[in-house]
Formats: C-alpha cells, structure tokens, sequence
C-alpha cells in the first residue's frame, strides 16, 4: 500500500504530528516584557522530535531538533546552537523556558512520568488540568489525537512565564 | 511588459487595495483571509479560515493578535517589514534597495520574476511573484529550509479608500499586550 507522505521523515510507526500557532512570554518586573509568537509544525517520532517555527506567512524561521542527550537549533540565518537538552536551548533562544520534554506528553493528552499533582480529568477521562515539573498546566479542546489547546504557566524566582500552544483545527 | 515592468507600475500606480489571499504550505492546511495596504507601510493580513489571526500595520507598529492565543504582540514597523515578503507587496521606495529581481519564463498565463533579499538575515531565500496585466497574483515564498508556501491574490480592489482603522487593532479585554525584542 502506498506510504503515508511524511514531510522529509521516514514513516515511523508511532510518528505523532501536531501543527499549530504558539506564544511564549515571560514577564519580569521592571524588565520589558520578552516574547516570541509564530506557527510551529511538531514531528515527534519517538527517538527523534523536530519542531519547526514559522512566521505568518510560512517562513520556517528555526528548526529545533531533538535526540536523547542532545538538542540543536538551526535558525533560518546563523549558527547552529546546541543544548544537551532542548528545554535549555529554546530558555537560550526564546528568553524563557519551554517545557519540550514535557511537551512531548502533555501534547497527547498525556501527564509526563514525573509525579504530578492537582490532577483533574475530564468527563472522558483525560488530563484537564495539574501540576508537574513546576508547571500548571491546562489542557482543552480535545481532538481524537489530544488536546488542541494548551495553557501552561509558571512562576519562577520572580517571572511569571506563560507558553500557550493552539493546534489547528483541520490538518493536511 | 515584463514582470520586473510590471511590478514597479503596480508599485508607482497603487498606492492602496484590498483582497484575497489562500494560503497554502506543505506541513500545514490550507489557510485564507482579506489583505489590505496603503503605501507606505500601512497593511492588513486577516486569516479568517481554518483559525483567526489578524496581523495590521499602521506604519509604526505591527501588531499580531490571536484570539486562541489571547495575545497581541507589538513590534516596530521598521525594523519587521525591511525586506520582508510583505515589503515587497506593501512598501514604497525603489524595490531594488532590497531585492534583486531577475526574470523567470512565463507560466500558467503569468508572467514571473524572482526577487532575493539582499540583506543576508532575511530569512528566507527568496519570492518568485507571477504577474498579469500589471497586478500580482500568485507568490511563491521558499524559506530557508527549502519549505514552499504558495500565496493566491484575489478579487483586488485598485486604490479604494481605506479607513485608518484597517490597519489599527482594538486590543480585546482578554488579551494581554508583549513587546517583540
């Protein structure tokens, strides 16, 4: 039978893909505010996620890339950064920390295997809202796949950090 | 006339418009919306289909409001537009400052030019446009990872008159207001 037409990836049985708009912004008191907002495309198949950020119009403006131990971002202009993980590289790259590990769960529907805690499901069972790794997080709009919106905030040494995640509704 | 022609006519003669634009990209769905500018520098970029964005122009600030996201982010006019694909549609000044511009062969009834940002950190490679009889009708926008989006002009109104508030945003009650670095 024909093989599902994957964007550049060999087909990978558990190849889970999400496409949507993100914002991130992180406010520190008497600082201007740092933010970042723009389309991202997920790929994430199982030992490899790739997470490409795009403006409006569709340019990729970054591609972050992600293996077990290592993380490399490739902006559309410039140098490679590199990160042993890729929370660290987007804190480097966005000026606030983005949850990608936890992502990789939390954008199936899934808690992290971290200890959570405050977790309440909805009626079909599936996470709504916790806590983990320092994290509230609040998932909505489900879809067959997971959530299609993600709220998740953080208060950290004086920061209130939020990253909202919203899925598009119909994929290709 | 050629493309290169034909777009520096539509640059000199059209000072405004507003249309249609359908979007489309290889990892992500179809999207399509209204689009509206005033030389110089005032422009509108409304997708209305499959999600809501707006992002306006007024010349000093692009704000880029999203009703999921609950958040309008603000950043100079200037230094966003430069040699953005926008600026090719939306600016003013000579085209060549920022682009070079060579000819491409005809194609589906148009007639087709490739402008490559001069400036290195443009961020994307370059934009091919297809023109016919003087008006741009079809982008083709390929970034820096060799991603392709393709963007339909349509139903464009020629120098109407548009109200400021085209490319102004009420700021909604819910959203919260971040300044791009």
């Amino acid at each position: 039978c024909a093989t599902p037409q994957y964007i550049g990836g060999e087909p990978a049985a558990s190849m889970f893909e999400r496409v949507g708009r993100f914002a991130v912004s992180a406010d520190i008191p008497g600082e201007p505010q740092q933010a970042a907002q723009g389309g991202f495309a997920w790929q994430d198949a199982g030992k490899v996620l790739k997470v490409d950020l795009a403006t409006p119009m569709g340019a990729t403006l970054a591609r972050v890339q992600v293996q077990p131990g290592h993380a490399r971002l490739t902006p559309a202009e410039g140098d490679e950064i590199h990160a042993a993980t890729a929370d660290a590289l987007l804190e480097q790259v966005l000026g606030s920390p983005v949850p990608v590990a936890q992502l990789r769960y939390w954008l199936r529907g899934q808690l992290g295997p971290e200890p959570a805690q405050e977790v309440k499901l909805d009626e079909q069972k599936r996470p709504e809202s916790f806590r983990q790794e320092g994290w509230s997080v609040v998932l909505s709009r489900y879809d067959t796949q997971g959530p299609r919106l993600l709220r998740l905030s953080r208060q950290e040494a004086g920061r209130q950090i939020s990253v909202r995640l919203v899925v598009d509704a119909s994929q290709p | 006339q050629d493309a290169a022609a034909q777009l520096r006519h539509f640059i000199e003669n059209v000072s405004a418009a507003s249309g249609e634009f359908h979007q489309k990209s290889a990892d992500r769905a179809p999207q399509e919306g209204r689009f509206a500018f005033q030389r110089p520098g005032k422009f509108r970029w409304e997708t209305t289909h499959p999600h809501e964005q707006l992002i306006v122009s007024d010349g000093t600030t692009v704000r880029q409001y999203d009703p999921d996201l609950a958040q309008v982010t603000e950043r100079p006019a200037n230094t966003s537009l430069g040699s953005s694909p926008a600026a090719i549609l939306f600016g003013s000044g000579r085209l060549e400052d920022a682009f070079t511009l060579a000819a491409l062969p005809d194609d589906d009834g148009l007639q087709w030019l490739r402008a490559t940002p001069r400036q290195a950190d443009a961020g994307f490679q370059y934009l091919d446009i297809g023109l016919r009889k003087q008006q741009p009708v079809r982008l083709l926008l390929r970034d820096a990872f060799d991603k392709t989006t393709y963007i339909e002009l349509g139903g464009m109104t020629l120098n109407p008159s548009l109200d400021d508030s085209q490319f102004t945003l009420q700021v909604p009650a819910d959203a919260d207001i971040v300044q791009l670095r």
